[in-house]
């Protein structure tokens, strides 16, 4: 018997080589289906506004050129500005904290520090109004007559509070995987740690605090809730004002046209500012070199996260308790409708989103495809589109060509899992990557046809990543705000909707139950995320 | 003898690539069927269009003599009767093995007694209840075996079995699994890059290069008498000579030897170093340059003539070092027509 190899050149793959790509097979038509019920209610609205606008030729330009969008334009652009240069320096500064210092308590921080992102942020503006300006709360209990925090001030504070958190999480997730060979070559060349932090550290984290502070710019041009409860006017409010006061709706499509425009540029301009750098992260790094607090230091980074505590979570949810405690006398009925209708909107649409994404991580996955990845491009647009636009698209198209189904519960429940399919399906894909197509093969080569194997050994395997995708749909369902209101049926009420309508009418204890809810509820899947992850 | 697979004429191309070129293969039943070649050859694409994965752009296959793929006719994967093997085992992790295995069969009375029959066959008898990943590499590889056996499919195709299995379990599993399949009188066809399992575990075997079949024949048929240089090197360790046929005796530099070939005039001659007898000798014509040791044997590269290279093996109990001089006696040939095509790579220096 020979043992001797043959000519090694001959031999084959090793036997760790198993992992070859294989040649992808073309879908089976049906399995185009599920995407585009995913994807059509979305999309077809919004290219028919574009077109729509397109069509209004001159008179779109008109407005467009006018001096009230440039008034808009300049407002907008300036908030943003705002929102992401602060929201840069808390979220840095807080991951750098938690991240790379022997910070007492660092593990703690890490969850109160990032725990913001489960208020909404007209919540947050909600709690500012209700607790600034006469008959504010402060002034009410303390007798200090405090100014109110509104306009700029206030849309500005409501979204640092809201979005830093997305900066947070991705820088702190760069630190942690950064390989600290770079930072120790730099020490050892004698470069001071502040030196080190400038040029070796912040440079490689740009494309992470970039993806956080894009996340950060998006959802500033695109909230609706905190702009218009602080009656700033930026686009989204000038849109939704021009919608809800006027019987011509073509300003209202043509601003909400601009809208998606400027949401190009931002990322256009991320994608612009990102350096060529290549930078490669270790998947299981080290751990880095952390600082040593002392002193001074120490009390002061404690003073600063607390104050971000106080500030972020603490002001919020103390003003609302404080409403809610006052509340209890005025006899109203908690809204137990809204509840219902926030959880029926949110599980429906979470339940379409998780049976829709299902079959089209299937496709987008063993069938890739340059067709495939349109899918999923698509998917991930829609997602980033602004809110109120995609509604006013849907408004448009129904009452002209769904008639019935127009503000129908049906409609309601295919715009949210279009809206936030890219979730479930980012999700589901990245699990079913992690399963090799063997699996698929070896049920269908034992008498299982393709449906049958997709619910019999696809869907328990990615199980985890769909539930977590659902989770993610639920979660923000429960707090959409735009699209609920130019949506829903009549007498469909949501929480959200209930938050703003009251606070708009200066009913705060109103407000308050159902904003705590609203907090609460959106807690308990940010919580089983968390505990998944690990 | 009927053949449970042939397949006819198939080629299959990706965007361009040509991954197997009119490959023909007939399985006898009841016999296992090795395919080997170097990674590329389109051994695993055959298997893929066998099992009905993918379509094959030309050629059909028939699965015991019923077409299952032609230019008119595709049968899905789950209505051909082929069991499949792969090499990441794929076992379906959220079941435990008696799930795993009862999954091809139908509903009834009669499945918990196959499942417990099939498994005891690859002698993990009571182990139904055991989730995939508490099982040693082996053990999931029976499992896989077992899956893929229980539906008595009439053909089972196994995709680089082994390859998956650390050495020392390799050559174990490999026995346990040609035991099993003659056990339970399966046809089978596998696919391996490595040429020494090929021949240890087929009965019939076909060499693939460039996604065509080569040769087709018995483990040692083929490498006694390889269809060409390439297939020669393929199998085994050789070095190649020039030589010149007359009258059944081929003349070459390292002496004459008698061959049993239709050839006549110039021809290559190779010669394995299984057939160089090494005797330790001070005044011999070989000169050893190097050597391996295996344990049960010995590889030794020799120059003769100051530069001839010639290699033999040697049983493990005389040593040859570098250095040393021996003599050594050839004691059989392959004869090839002179620069038969296509040119083996050039030979790799041993080390």
């Amino acid at each position: 018997m020979t043992s001797a190899p043959a000519d090694p050149s001959l031999a084959g793959p090793t036997p760790l080589d198993t992992r070859r790509p294989r040649p992808r097979t073309r879908a089976p038509w049906w399995l185009w289906v599920p995407a585009l019920i995913a994807l059509v209610p979305t999309v077809v609205p919004f290219g028919f506004l574009i077109g729509r606008v397109i069509g209004e030729g001159t008179a779109a330009a008109r407005i467009v050129l006018s001096a009230n969008t440039a008034y808009l334009v300049w407002n907008t652009s300036w908030l943003i500005a705002l929102v992401v240069a602060t929201t840069a320096i808390i979220g840095v500064g807080a991951a750098w904290l938690t991240e790379r210092t022997d910070l007492p308590g660092r593990r703690i921080w890490r969850v109160v520090v990032a725990l913001p992102l489960v208020i909404p942020s007209y919540v947050v503006a909600l709690a500012l109004l209700s607790a600034t300006g006469p008959r504010g709360l402060l002034e009410q209990t303390l007798g200090v007559a405090v100014p109110s925090v509104v306009g700029l001030t206030g849309a500005w504070l409501a979204l640092t509070v809201a979005t830093y958190p997305f900066v947070y999480l991705t820088t702190a997730t760069a630190l942690r995987r950064m390989d600290p060979a770079h930072e120790e070559a730099a020490r050892g060349l004698r470069a001071s740690p502040w030196r080190v932090f400038r040029t070796i550290v912040v440079p490689q984290l740009r494309p992470s605090l970039g993806a956080g502070l894009l996340l950060v710019a998006l959802y500033s041009l695109s909230d609706f809730g905190a702009v218009s409860l602080m009656r700033f006017d930026s686009f989204t409010r000038v849109v939704y004002a021009q919608y809800a006061g006027r019987l011509d709706r073509t300003p209202a499509a043509v601003l909400a046209a601009l809208l998606v425009l400027l949401a190009l540029v931002v990322v256009w301009a991320e994608r612009a500012t990102r350096g060529r750098a290549a930078y490669h992260w270790r998947s299981m790094p080290r751990p880095a070199r952390i600082a040593r607090l002392t002193g001074g230091n120490r009390i002061a980074a404690l003073a600063s996260l607390t104050a971000l505590a106080l500030v972020a979570l603490g002001a919020p949810i103390g003003t609302l308790l404080g409403w809610l405690g006052r509340g209890t006398g005025s006899g109203r009925p908690f809204p137990w409708g809204a509840v219902a209708g926030s959880v029926a909107g949110s599980a429906l649409a979470a339940g379409l989103v998780a049976l829709l994404a299902l079959p089209t991580a299937v496709l987008v996955t063993r069938h890739a495809s340059r067709r495939t990845a349109w899918v999923e491009r698509i998917a991930y647009t829609v997602f980033a589109l602004p809110h109120i636009t995609v509604g006013l698209a849907v408004v448009f198209f129904s009452a002209r060509y769904l008639g019935g189904l127009y503000q129908s519960l049906i409609v309601l429940v295919l715009v949210y899992a279009s809206i936030f399919f890219a979730q479930a399906l980012g999700a589901a894909r990245s699990s079913l990557l992690q399963v090799s197509p063997s699996v698929e093969e070896a049920s269908r080569s034992l008498g299982a046809g393709p449906i049958s194997t997709m619910l019999r050994v696809t869907a328990p395997m990615v199980r985890r990543g769909l539930v977590s995708g659902s989770l993610l749909v639920f979660l923000t369902t429960m707090k959409e705000l735009p699209v609920t209101l130019l949506l829903r049926p009549t007498g469909f009420d949501t929480l959200a909707v209930g938050i703003w309508s009251s606070a708009d009418s200066v009913l705060f204890s109103r407000a308050a139950g159902p904003a705590l809810l609203l907090i609460a509820v959106s807690a308990v899947p940010m919580y089983l995320l968390a505990t998944r992850e690990r | 003898m009927t053949d449970a697979i042939a397949c006819r004429h198939l080629s299959k191309s990706y965007s361009g690539v040509v991954a197997l070129d009119d490959f023909s293969l007939r399985a006898p039943e009841g016999e296992v069927t090795g395919l080997v070649g170097p990674s590329g050859s389109g051994k695993t694409t055959a298997l893929r269009l066998i099992a009905g994965f993918e379509r094959p752009d030309h050629g059909s296959v028939e699965v015991a003599g019923e077409t299952v793929v032609d230019e008119s006719t595709f049968v899905p994967p789950e209505q051909r009767s082929v069991g499949m093997v792969f090499q990441d085992f794929a076992l379906f992790p959220h079941m435990a093995v008696g799930a795993n295995v009862a999954y091809g069969l139908p509903k009834g009375a009669g499945r918990g007694g196959r499942v417990a029959d099939v498994l005891a066959m690859v002698g993990l008898a009571g182990m139904e209840k055991r989730m995939p990943h508490e099982l040693s590499g082996g053990e999931q590889q029976r499992v896989a075996l077992a899956r893929a056996l229980a539906p008595s499919p009439a053909v089972e195709l196994l995709d680089e079995p082994f390859s998956n299995l650390d050495a020392p379990q390799r050559e174990r599993v490999r026995r346990e699994v040609r035991g099993i399949l003659i056990e339970a009188r399966a046809t089978a066809i596998f696919v391996t890059h490595d040429q020494e399992e090929a021949l240890a575990v087929s009965d019939v075997l076909a060499v693939m290069r460039d996604g065509r079949v080569l040769q087709t024949a018995a483990p040692h048929d083929l490498y006694r008498k390889p269809a060409d240089r390439w297939v020669a090197r393929f199998l085994g360790e050789g070095e190649f000579v020039a030589g010149t046929v007359t009258g059944g005796i081929v003349d070459t530099p390292l002496g004459r030897f008698p061959v049993d070939t239709p050839l006549t005039g110039p021809v290559e001659v190779l010669i394995r170093p299984e057939h160089v007898r090494l005797t330790e000798d001070a005044g011999g014509a070989a000169l050893v340059v190097e050597r391996e040791f295996y344990g049960h044997d010995q590889l030794v590269t020799l120059h003769i003539d100051g530069g001839r290279r010639l290699l033999a093996r040697a049983g493990p109990d005389t040593i040859f070092s570098p250095g040393d001089h021996a003599r050594f006696e050839i004691t059989e040939v392959v004869v090839f027509e002179a620069a038969s095509s296509p040119q083996p790579p050039a030979p790799s220096q041993t080390g």
